[in-house]
Formats: C-alpha cells, sequence, structure tokens
C-alpha cells in the first residue's frame, strides 16, 4: 500500500512542478455544490488550514457561470466534488481536486479513494470464504479497476470486474454477477454506479447475502456493509497543505516537503449488516474498522 | 231552532263502509310514502353501491399499479425481465388480474403476462401513453379493452446527479424523478359485475323489506289515525243530527284528542245555546204580540187622524179640528186605557199665545186643572203628574198644545203611548190648521180677483172712450184748424187785400203755430188709431230708393239753415212689400230728429239689404247723442229728454213713440244706438213681406223694470245691424 501511495504522490508532485503560477494568489477560492455535508466539512477544514483567504463559492441545481463567481485561469481553485471539478476544469485556473474519482492524470490533490488494497483486505477479513469479488465499472474508472484487479491478484482473490456504460447496463451486469461472486465491491464510479445500482446491490445483499463494499461511508449508513474512505476533512486539511505549499511558491513534488495525504483513510461497517450477514466484527476492529 | 238541528231524512249518516274508505285511503297514503320511499331508498343503496364498487375497483387498480411500478422499478430501468419477472407474478395471481404488463420508457415491452382468454394483448397505444411517459405524477390512465380495464401508470425513479450520488447521502443533494417505464395492469370486469347483481339482488330485496314493514306500520298507523277521527266524525254526525248529549270517547292528548274534547264542549255550549235561545224565543213571541198589539192601536189612532183631514179636504170647514180632537181623544183613551184625556191648543189672545181646553172626554174641561206654562211644552219631554200626565204637541219644535191624561194613577205605558201618538197629532192639528188658513185665503183672494176684474173692465170701457174721445177731439178740431190755416194762408197771400209787414209777421206766427198744433193734432190722431186698432194698412211693393229719395227730398227744406246736406246711401233695387206712407213716414220722422239735434257735423241715410230678406234703413247723425238711461224715453208717448219749459229743442214728444209704433205694425222694430256727443244712430228693420209677419199688439209692448229704471232692455239696445259698405254717392 505504501508503494502505491508513493506512486501517486510521485505523479501528483510531477505534474504539480511542471503548473506552477507565475504569481501568487492573496486569496483560495473554493468551488462546491451546496447543501452536501461532507463537502461543507472539507471547505470548513481548508479555510481552517489555508493561510491565505478562502472564498468558497457553492451552486446548486442551476449549476454555475465562471465568469459571475470571478474564477479565471490565474486564480487557485480546491474543488469538492466531482460535479465541482469538471466545471472548473474548463476555466483553465490551477485546480486542487477533493472527493473526485475521475480526475485527469498529472493532476495534483488528495485521492478521493484509497487504493484498492485496502479494501480487498478487509473484505477478506470480514468473511474468509470470500473468492470472487464482483464488481461494475464505467470507462473512466478502468485504470483504477485495473490496479484493483492486480491488487486481488496479489490478495489471491479473484476480480470479477465488468465495464459497463450506464446505470441500466451496470444493473444487467449484476443480474449477470450476482451467481457468480462471493462479494460486491461498488467503486466511486459515479457514471455507472447510480442510486439504483446500489439499490440493486443492496437487494443482492439482503436477499443473497452477498456483502457489499462501498465507495464511501453514507452507502454504508445506506444499508451497504462496509466502506473504505477518507474523511472529509482529511481531505480538507490535504488539500490546504498542497495550497500553501503552492502559495509558498513550492512544487508538490518535492521529497521533503512530502504531504501525508492518505493518513485519513477510515473503514466504515454497518453494524446490524454485518450482524445479519454474519461478518466478523472484532476482525474488522483490529484493522481499525469503525463499526456503526 | 231545535227543529234546525234535526237531520233531515234524506242525508246518508256515517256508516262502516264511509270508515272504512277513510281508513284505506290513509292505508293507501302512506303507502305510497312507503313505496316511494322504498323506491328512493332502492335506488339510493343502488347508486351509492355502484359508486362504492368502482371506487372500490379504482382504488384497488392504483393500488396494484403502485405496487407493481414501485417492484418493477429495477427492472423498468435496466430494462432486463428477471428483474420484472417477480412483481408481473405477483401481481398476475390477483384474482380479477387478466393482464400485466412492464414496458420502457419508450413503451418497449420489458415483460408481460396475460389471461389464455384474452389471446395476444393490444400493444400500447404510444400516443395515448404520452403523458405517463413525460409526467412521473401522471395520475393512471384508464384505456377501455374488451372484457377488462386497461389501466398504465408510469414507473418513476428518483436520479441524483451523478456526480453526488457516490459521495454524499443520499437526500444531502437535489435529485429529481424520471419515467423509467410503464406498469399495466388488467382488471378483468366480471367480478365488477358480479358484485353489481348483488347488490341490484339485495336492493331489491331491502326495497321489498322495507315496503313489507311500511304495509304493516301503514296499516297500524291507518288505524291509529282513523280510528279517532272516525269517532271524531260519528259525534259530529251525532250532532248534526241534532243530537247534543253525545260525547266523544276519545282519550288522547294529540290534536285529535284536543279536537274531539273541542267537540264536546261545543256540543256543551250548543246545548246551553238551545236553551237560551228557547227562551228567548219565548220572550220574543210575548213582545212580538205586545207590540203588535200597541201597533194596531197605533194604526187604530193613526187612522182616527187621518180621516177628519180627508173630511177637512172636501168641505173645508172649520168644525173638523174639534171633530178630529174628539176621535182622536177617544181613540187614545183606548190605547192608553186612562179615564179621561183632554187636548189643549195654544190659541193667540191679546198678543200672547195662551193655552186653552180644544176638546175633553171622560170628564169636564175645568177637571183636567190647572193650564200648564207653555214655556213648559216646548222640551217636548211628557211630565207626569199625581194623577195626570201632561205630553207636550210640538210641530217643527214649536208646541201647538198638549195631551192631559187623567186618571187615579196614570201609567208609563199610557205616557209612551200618548208621546208616540203625540207627535201624528201634532202634525194632524197642524194640518188642520194650515188648512183652515189655507181656506180663509183662497176665500180672500176670489174675493180680491173679482174686485180686480171690475177694475179690468172699467178701466178698458175708459180707455177706449178716451180713443175714441181723441179721434173724435182730434178730428173736430183740425177741421177748423184747416179753415183757419187755410184763410190765415189766403191773408198772408193778400187774396183779400195787401197787408202790412206787420201784419205778415202776425200771419207768419199763426201760421206756425197752426201747424205745430195741426202736426199735433195728426199725430194724436195717429197714436189714437193705433192705440184703438183703427189704423189700416195699405200693403203693396215700395221701392226704398224712392221712399229714400222722397225723405231726403223732405229735408232740404230742414237743412236749409245747416251747414250740411242729408247724404244717402241705398242701393238702387232694394223692395220690400210693406204699407210705404208708414215706411216714408218712420224715416221723415228719423231724419227730421237728426237735423233737429245736429247742428253742424252730418246726417246720412244708409239702406243694405238684410241676409234674411227685408232691409235695415239706418238714420245716422253726428248731433248731440243721447245718453244711455234716456235711450229707452225717447219712445215713450209725450216724453222728452229735456222736459223743462226752457228746453232748447221743440216737439211734442209723439214722433218716435209713433214711429216705433207704426215699425212693429208694419212688422218690423226700431232700435236706437247713441253715444252723447258723439252723434245717434236709429236703425229700422224691415220683413221682406209685412202680412206674413205675425203682428204685434198695436199698443207697444210694456217696458221691463230696468227699462222703466232708465236700463235698456236687451231688445232696444241690441247692436245694430251691420251694414254693408255702400257705394260713396249721392242720390239726386
Amino acid at each position: 500500500m505504501t508503494r502505491a501511495f508513493a506512486c501517486g504522490l510521485v505523479l501528483v508532485c510531477a505534474s504539480a512542478a511542471a503548473g506552477e503560477p507565475s504569481n501568487r494568489p492573496d486569496e483560495v477560492i473554493v468551488l462546491k455544490r451546496a447543501g452536501v455535508t461532507a463537502y461543507e466539512e472539507v471547505a470548513e477544514e481548508f479555510a481552517d488550514r489555508c493561510r491565505v483567504k478562502a472564498r468558497v463559492v457553492s451552486f446548486g441545481d442551476e449549476g454555475i457561470q465562471l465568469k459571475r463567481a470571478r474564477i479565471d485561469s490565474g486564480d487557485l481553485v480546491v474543488t469538492v466534488g466531482q460535479e465541482a471539478f469538471d466545471v472548473a476544469a474548463r476555466s483553465g485556473a490551477r485546480l486542487i481536486p477533493t472527493l473526485a474519482f475521475h480526475t485527469p492524470s498529472g493532476t495534483l490533490g488528495p485521492p478521493a479513494a484509497p487504493p484498492p488494497e485496502l479494501l480487498l483486505r478487509v473484505l477478506a477479513t470480514a468473511r474468509a470464504r470470500i473468492k470472487v469479488v464482483g464488481a461494475v465499472y464505467g470507462p473512466r474508472s478502468a485504470a483504477s479497476v485495473r490496479s484493483a484487479r492486480e491488487a486481488a491478484e496479489r490478495s489471491g482473490l479473484t476480480l470479477l470486474a465488468t465495464q459497463v456504460a450506464d446505470g441500466p447496463h451496470a444493473v444487467r451486469e449484476l443480474v449477470n454477477l450476482s451467481s457468480k461472486i462471493d462479494a460486491l465491491w461498488l467503486p466511486g464510479d459515479t457514471d455507472v454506479i447510480t442510486p439504483q445500482v446500489f439499490q440493486y446491490a443492496l437487494r443482492l445483499q439482503l436477499e443473497r447475502g452477498i456483502p457489499v463494499a462501498a465507495a464511501t461511508r453514507q452507502q454504508v449508513h445506506s444499508g451497504a456493509l462496509m466502506a473504505v474512505d477518507f474523511s472529509p476533512r482529511a481531505a480538507g486539511r490535504a488539500a490546504a497543505d498542497l495550497a500553501n505549499r503552492f502559495l509558498d511558491g513550492r512544487s508538490g513534488g518535492d521529497p521533503q516537503d512530502d504531504i501525508d495525504l492518505y493518513g485519513g483513510a477510515r473503514i466504515t461497517v454497518n453494524a446490524d449488516v454485518a450482524r445479519r450477514l454474519g461478518v466478523d466484527g472484532r476482525a474488522l476492529a483490529e484493522l481499525g474498522a469503525k463499526i456503526e | 231552532m231545535i227543529e234546525n238541528l234535526t237531520p233531515h231524512s234524506g242525508e246518508i249518516a256515517l256508516g262502516p263502509k264511509r270508515s272504512r274508505r277513510f281508513r284505506v285511503r290513509v292505508f293507501f297514503y302512506l303507502m305510497t310514502f312507503t313505496l316511494i320511499t322504498s323506491a328512493v331508498s332502492g335506488a339510493a343503496y343502488y347508486i351509492r353501491q355502484v359508486q362504492f364498487i368502482e371506487k372500490d375497483r379504482t382504488r384497488r387498480a392504483h393500488t396494484l399499479l403502485t405496487s407493481l411500478a414501485t417492484q418493477a422499478e429495477l427492472g423498468a430501468y435496466a430494462g432486463d425481465a428477471r428483474l420484472c419477472d417477480l412483481p408481473v407474478t405477483r401481481t398476475f395471481r390477483e384474482e380479477d388480474v387478466v393482464l400485466v404488463g412492464v414496458y420502457d420508457a419508450r413503451g418497449k415491452e420489458i415483460m408481460h403476462l396475460s389471461a389464455p382468454s384474452l389471446g395476444q394483448p393490444a400493444q400500447p397505444q404510444l400516443e395515448r401513453l404520452g403523458r405517463l411517459q413525460r409526467d412521473p405524477d401522471a395520475p393512471p390512465l384508464r384505456l377501455a379493452a374488451d372484457g377488462y380495464d386497461d389501466l398504465w401508470a408510469p414507473i418513476v425513479t428518483t436520479a441524483r446527479p451523478a456526480a453526488v450520488a457516490a459521495s454524499s447521502e443520499p437526500g444531502g443533494a437535489a435529485s429529481r424523478r424520471e419515467v423509467v417505464g410503464l406498469a399495466r395492469v388488467g382488471l378483468s370486469l366480471t367480478p365488477g359485475r358480479e358484485q353489481l347483481r348483488e347488490v341490484i339482488s339485495t336492493g331489491i330485496y331491502l326495497s321489498i323489506g322495507l315496503l313489507a314493514l311500511g304495509a304493516i306500520a301503514a296499516l297500524l298507523i291507518a288505524g291509529r289515525i282513523s280510528g279517532p277521527i272516525l269517532a271524531l266524525a260519528r259525534g259530529a254526525d251525532e250532532i248534526r243530527g241534532g243530537n247534543l248529549d253525545v260525547k266523544i270517547p276519545v282519550e288522547s292528548g294529540d290534536e285529535i284528542g284536543v279536537l274531539a274534547d273541542s267537540f264536546n264542549r261545543m256540543a256543551e255550549r250548543l246545548r246551553e245555546t238551545v236553551a237560551k235561545l228557547e227562551q228567548l224565543n219565548r220572550n220574543l213571541e210575548s213582545e212580538v204580540s205586545r207590540r203588535t198589539d200597541e201597533i194596531r192601536r197605533s194604526a187604530e189612532f193613526t187612522e182616527v187622524l187621518n180621516a177628519p183631514i180627508d173630511r177637512g179636504s172636501s168641505s173645508g170647514s172649520g168644525s173638523e179640528l174639534t171633530s178630529l180632537l174628539d176621535a182622536a181623544l177617544a181613540s187614545l183613551m183606548v190605547g192608553t186605557g186612562v179615564k179621561a184625556a183632554a187636548v189643549l191648543l195654544t190659541w193667540e189672545h191679546a198678543l200672547d199665545f195662551q193655552l186653552q181646553v180644544a176638546a175633553a172626554r171622560g170628564a169636564e174641561a175645568r177637571a183636567f186643572g190647572a193650564m200648564p206654562q207653555l214655556d213648559s211644552l216646548k222640551s217636548g219631554k211628557p211630565t207626569l203628574e199625581e194623577k195626570r200626565a201632561i205630553v207636550p204637541l210640538l210641530f217643527r219644535g214649536k208646541p201647538e198644545g198638549a195631551i192631559v191624561l187623567a186618571d187615579d194613577a196614570v201609567s208609563p205605558f199610557a205616557v209612551e203611548f200618548a208621546a208616540r201618538a203625540a207627535g201624528q197629532l201634532a202634525i194632524a192639528i197642524s194640518n188642520a190648521r194650515a188648512y183652515q188658513a189655507l181656506q180663509h185665503l183662497a176665500q180672500e183672494l176670489k174675493e180680491r180677483n173679482t174686485a180686480l176684474e171690475k177694475q179690468r173692465d172699467q178701466l178698458s170701457e175708459m180707455n177706449r172712450l178716451k180713443s175714441e174721445f181723441l179721434a173724435n177731439v182730434s178730428h173736430e178740431l183740425r177741421t177748423p184748424l184747416n179753415a183757419i190755416l187755410g184763410y190765415t194762408e189766403l191773408i198772408h197771400e193778400q187774396v183779400y187785400g195787401p197787408t202790412t209787414d206787420e201784419q205778415r209777421e202776425g200771419l207768419d206766427g199763426i201760421l206756425e203755430s197752426g201747424r205745430n198744433l195741426l202736426t199735433l193734432i195728426n199725430q194724436i190722431l195717429d197714436l189714437s188709431k193705433v192705440e184703438s186698432g183703427k189704423m189700416e194698412l195699405h200693403i203693396t211693393d215700395v221701392q226704398i230708393h224712392d221712399v229714400v229719395r222722397a225723405v231726403e227730398s223732405e229735408s232740404v227744406a230742414l237743412t236749409k239753415d245747416r251747414p250740411y246736406k242729408v247724404e244717402v246711401r241705398c242701393p238702387p233695387r232694394v223692395v220690400v212689400r210693406s204699407d210705404p206712407a208708414k215706411v216714408q213716414q218712420i224715416v221723415t220722422n228719423l231724419v227730421s230728429n237728426a237735423i233737429k239735434f245736429t247742428e253742424r257735423g252730418r246726417v246720412e241715410i244708409l239702406v243694405a239689404s238684410a241676409a234674411a230678406g227685408g232691409c235695415v234703413i239706418q238714420v245716422r247723425d253726428t248731433g248731440i247723442g243721447i245718453k244711455k238711461e234716456h235711450q229707452q224715453l225717447i219712445f215713450e208717448e209725450f216724453r222728452q229728454v229735456d222736459g223743462s219749459s226752457t228746453r232748447k229743442y221743440q216737439g211734442t214728444g209723439l214722433g218716435l213713440a209713433i214711429a216705433r209704433r207704426f215699425a212693429l205694425l208694419i212688422g218690423g222694430q226700431l232700435i236706437v244706438e247713441s253715444t252723447p256727443g258723439t252723434g245717434s244712430t236709429f236703425a229700422l228693420t224691415l220683413p221682406a213681406d209685412a202680412q206674413k209677419v205675425t203682428r204685434p199688439p198695436t199698443a207697444p209692448p210694456p217696458l221691463p223694470a230696468a227699462a222703466a229704471q232708465g236700463h235698456a232692455p236687451a231688445r232696444i239696445t241690441a247692436k245694430l245691424p251691420p251694414l254693408p259698405a255702400p257705394p260713396p254717392r249721392r242720390i239726386k
């Protein structure tokens, strides 16, 4: 896991060195969708940590116009969530993405999901007879799934992942996979993992006893067995450290200035679901999982 | 009165049949009400049940559709029949479901099950399902199908923004609902129809049951209502039949009980009333008998009073009053029953009125005591004393006398009878007295008329003798006067030798005085002829033009001292039938007068034909005029306006009187219109033919009082007839 973290960090630092701004802004813009608790926590943590003023820009269902929000190419923007990142990517500004699962390669920011090894290890710990883990993913998650498949092989597991085009396709593939898998992993791919897909996954978990490993803590609260994700505040904190570094004129790739981007990873387990499925809670607790 | 309450023999008494009719009628009324109520209840039940069944079906359909749409959400979302299998199969198991289907949002079938009897279900009509495909909140749609209801509903899922979904709590961000498919349920109509049949049969049974219950209730109620009413009717019939002792046996406390109680009270009151009426009837008969006797005696008294008047009207004897009073007293004593009665009458004595006994019966006059004071009678109220009663006799409020009733004790009835008779007796006495006065006046008038007739005859004779005397005297005077004038003229003409100027002046005076005297004598002679009716008329065609010319010629001598000549305006052919001498004499007189009273100015004669025939001759002057009050006096004999001895204008005062008498004699009229200081106009109206006109008496009609007092009568002062404007030329 440490190696993977290091690789990710190297990639991030390299891209940061290449895009260093010529001037240093006196404020950092935080762009996020309004009304999401996790996003609010990211923004709060960032504002507390950032050494310059953090101007928080929130938007709703109507979207946002960059010009009206006074976001241009010279700004440093911290995006919260995939949607904010996709919007701000059009501005040409320097971006620090948080809680975004799909970012272009070379973009420096705290990752949205922990490395798949951690998830697979937690699954294997939760139920020892799990050998085949099923998954569906979209085209933008192909790289991470490839990485996960390798990690599964290293862990002695089989990742039976199918690429799908959209949510309905994902449901159909889940129907197909349901008879072949011991557990189900729902990656943080918002392109295909729709509420209906999540709903069907929960149905499989309920009807067939297939444990579901989700992408966020909120999905655990909605009925999934477990999830491995980052704390929003940790993401905000990492984003603030990164922003401060940029503001100091340093690049993200400086080894002595390494940032603990993965220190906030957390394991959340739904106690009720675990009990119904006969999952070993003590073993999970030993891994640091929070049983809720 | 009792007899009136007895029922007529022809009336039909209330019997059992009638009572049955009433009860049956009440029963049928109630049954009709029950029938209507049952029908309405049955209909209401049917409608309510049909609505309930329909509502239940709709609710059930919605429940099934909602359940199917919810369960098939993922199947529709994924378009996978495997995910739809369970909800479709489960829904299809429902008893009345004949078709279940799940379709994607575009209407493409994902899965469906249908009953074999339906065969291949109809394909969805996308054009009708459009709203369901677009609107997640669209209500279920019902399509017509053969034998079942084809119900559709949208399958809705909640979509969240893709970027948010995985990283936030479920409700943390905005979400939207979208249609991902369509659920279809076919509900068979058969169960509903069976339910409807059950409802109908239940409704019929319910109505029949209600009807039966209603019939029983109607029977009971009809008996309950009709019983007391029939008892009432029987009681009323009994009362109508005269049985007032009947008591209606209704003991209930409701309105019918109150009515029965009222009937019983009414019967009791009727009994009391009938008893009172019988008593009143007896009293009335007694009173009627007494009054009849009284009226008979009053009639006899009236007859007694009327009889002498009739006799008096024929005989006119004053002793009838005594006879009247005797007869009245006799009748009065019979009517009042008193022993003696007298009539006192007022008599004028020494410029005062006193009462004296005019008649008495049953006792001598002095037995009736002292005469009452006349003033005590003016009130008209009877006076009852110890042994006599005095009843005043008033006629038009004036005391004529009094009736005195004398007895040991005069009863009030006798006084009342006498008071009623007093009025008639007073009238009879007044009539008798008036009749006596009338007879006296008639006799006096007759005697005066006889004296007047004698005086009239004497006056007529004297007038005739006067006229005759005047005619004779005038004739006897005229003959020697003509001789005097003739010889005087001869002397004046010096036939008997030369005369001196002084002698001729004396002769001129003789001639003038003689001519005036001759004129006066002639006029008196004419007047006497007219008055005595001896004036003869010679009627012929009169050329008015000739007459007027003759007058004009005569006037030349009269106007020789005047600064004017008489002017004549006369159409050439104006002819009337009249006496030419009389016409000329009238006009000459008028012209002579006009010249005499017109010193300057002008005198003119105007002639015009009248519209109704005849003509009008006007003599108009601008002389001194005549006052209004004198305009009538000038037509009287020997009258002149200025009658003083120093008068300016000479004349006999007979000219106009004779002219007017001549005008009347020839059927004409002579009137005057004058204004003092301006002039006068005399108008002679002549009829077309004097013989055809009713000739008035030769003497002029007496002037009315107004004329005698100087006021002009309408005939004299009437407006002069208008004259057409003649051509302005003089007749020579």
